[in-house]
């Protein structure tokens, strides 16, 4: 049928994006016949009753004849039913089988939308802790600091290495004592707190 | 509130738990498992609402028991994970540019909690002791992955595995876990204060399970898990005395899977869960006052 002769349909609820209306026109133009496997359905009048995107497509796509079925004889309820069900997707997909069978792009691209699941490559293993640390308390490493390690024979040598130098200490274990240079006093933690 | 429930497994310590007592300082929502001829001393101690008493005592096996009970407790509630504290811990830290300053603890495991709820195979949670975070290595690292967890532990339910073991049970528990593939997250960030139980408490497993520090019994306890996996760990000599070795990195090198149906496009860069650092005294270092001024 001429399709100058076909009229879009006002009422139509359905709406288009404008990317997704772009993937229809290409999805046309790569495969026409399926337009005759899945024509557009119009009444008596010539009104557009389900394919009312597709039509706009074929336009913008430069088409002028497309194939057509009537659907005559129908009371304008039955009319507005069969607009809304022509649209309801009754399934589901199972995208278990869509991840493993189908090709992901070709499948975006011809109109599917695929779940907002962040960036799906991220959905195999992940073992980087240091990109995991999102939407988390900021955590700042120090910087890590120089070290000189003296080693004493004995008690005395220690003493008076300490004695000598005028050393203050943060911590005097049994055998290590550890200081700063310049000397900072150890810090009191337990005059914060997060809360 | 918490997500999950708490259980703190604790025997002969009612004049002192300190885990509970500092959970409920911090608005923790828990529950202390003891056995029943303790049950009123506990209740003395912390009140009825924070007590439940276990159907069995005195088994002579350690704590596993307590914390198979703790598990399937909170199966029968309809949880998804719980967790299982020791009764030693005093403290939980937040730690940040090398300080591990005090945290709520309530927040801290909410933190937690959000974090392993992100991933669909995350067998086990927990903090790392605040003494094994130490400068250059893990202080570098928010958490770790796929290493021993220890006594403060958030464990998903499901699981087909349970405690078993008299000693080293979290060992094993964690082999258990890594070898199916589930991953296990110690975390650095937050880390939790534990006082020695050899040195300083009386009650738990120190007088059933680690009387007298005897090398025989240290050997025991490491053959014990050596027999029950051999592939991966050793019985060596460190510290001057018989240890269990697993070289957790090479074994288990499998990742985290990220939750599909968790909104990882809104999590904004940092999220704080409200943390807002507080003096609760005099701030009397230069580095402190500074750190507390630019936090506030």
């Amino acid at each position: 049928m001429l399709i100058q002769e076909i009229k879009s349909n006002p009422n139509n609820p359905r709406i288009i994006k404008d990317h997704k209306f772009k993937q229809l026109v290409k999805s046309i133009q790569d495969f026409p016949q399926m337009l005759e496997l899945r024509p557009i359905v119009i009444d008596e009048n010539n009104m557009v009753l389900g394919g009312n995107m597709r039509l706009k497509a074929c336009l913008e796509a430069g088409l002028t004849d497309v194939p057509v079925i009537h659907a005559n004889n129908l009371s304008e309820e039955k009319k507005k039913e069969f607009i809304v069900k022509d649209n309801v997707g009754y399934g589901e997909w199972d995208w278990d089988i869509l991840a493993n069978e189908w090709d992901t792009e070709l499948i975006t691209a011809w109109g599917l939308d695929i779940p907002n699941w962040g960036n799906i490559d991220k959905l195999s293993q992940v073992n980087s802790t240091d990109t995991e640390w999102i939407g988390m308390p900021e955590f700042e490493s120090k910087e890590d600091s120089l070290k000189i390690i003296i080693h004493f024979e004995f008690e005395a040598d220690r003493d008076e290495f300490a004695n000598k130098n005028e050393l203050e200490f943060i911590s005097k274990q049994q055998k290590t004592w550890s200081t700063t240079y310049p000397f900072k006093e150890k810090q009191d933690l337990s005059s914060l707190k997060y809360e | 509130m918490n997500k999950y429930p708490i259980y703190i497994v604790s025997k002969g310590r009612w004049e002192n738990p300190l885990t509970a007592k500092f959970f409920k300082a911090d608005g923790v929502k828990f529950k202390v498992l003891v056995e029943p001829q303790e049950y009123d001393n506990y209740c003395q101690s912390l009140g009825k609402d924070y007590v439940m008493a276990l159907p069995f005592s005195n088994l002579g096996v350690g704590s596993y028991p307590a914390r198979n009970f703790a598990w399937e407790d909170s199966i029968k509630n309809g949880y998804a994970r719980h967790w299982v504290f020791d009764d030693n811990i005093n403290k939980i830290r937040r730690v940040f540019q090398g300080k591990k300053i005090p945290c709520n603890a309530l927040i801290a495991i909410k933190v937690l909690e959000d974090f392993t709820d992100r991933y669909v195979n995350v067998g086990i949670t927990g903090f790392n002791y605040s003494t094994f975070v130490v400068p250059g290595s893990s202080d570098k690292k928010p958490f770790y992955l796929n290493v021993h967890a220890y006594s403060a532990m958030l464990m998903r339910n499901d699981m087909p595995f349970r405690w078993r073991m008299k000693y080293n049970e979290d060992v094993d528990l964690c082999l258990q876990v890594l070898e199916n593939k589930l991953c296990t997250l110690l975390f650095n960030a937050f880390t939790v204060d534990k006082t020695s139980t050899a040195a300083k408490m009386k009650g738990g497993n120190q007088t059933e399970l680690y009387q007298g520090n005897n090398p025989l019994k240290k050997v025991q306890k490491a053959r014990s898990l050596e027999e029950i996996w051999p592939q991966y760990v050793k019985v060596i000599f460190r510290f001057n005395r018989p240890h269990h070795y697993v070289d957790w990195k090479k074994h288990f090198t499998h990742g985290l899977i990220r939750n599909p149906n968790f909104n990882w496009q809104e999590l904004e860069k940092v999220n704080d869960f409200g943390l807002k650092l507080k003096a609760k005294k005099e701030i009397k270092n230069e580095g402190l006052r500074k750190l507390f001024k630019n936090s506030n």
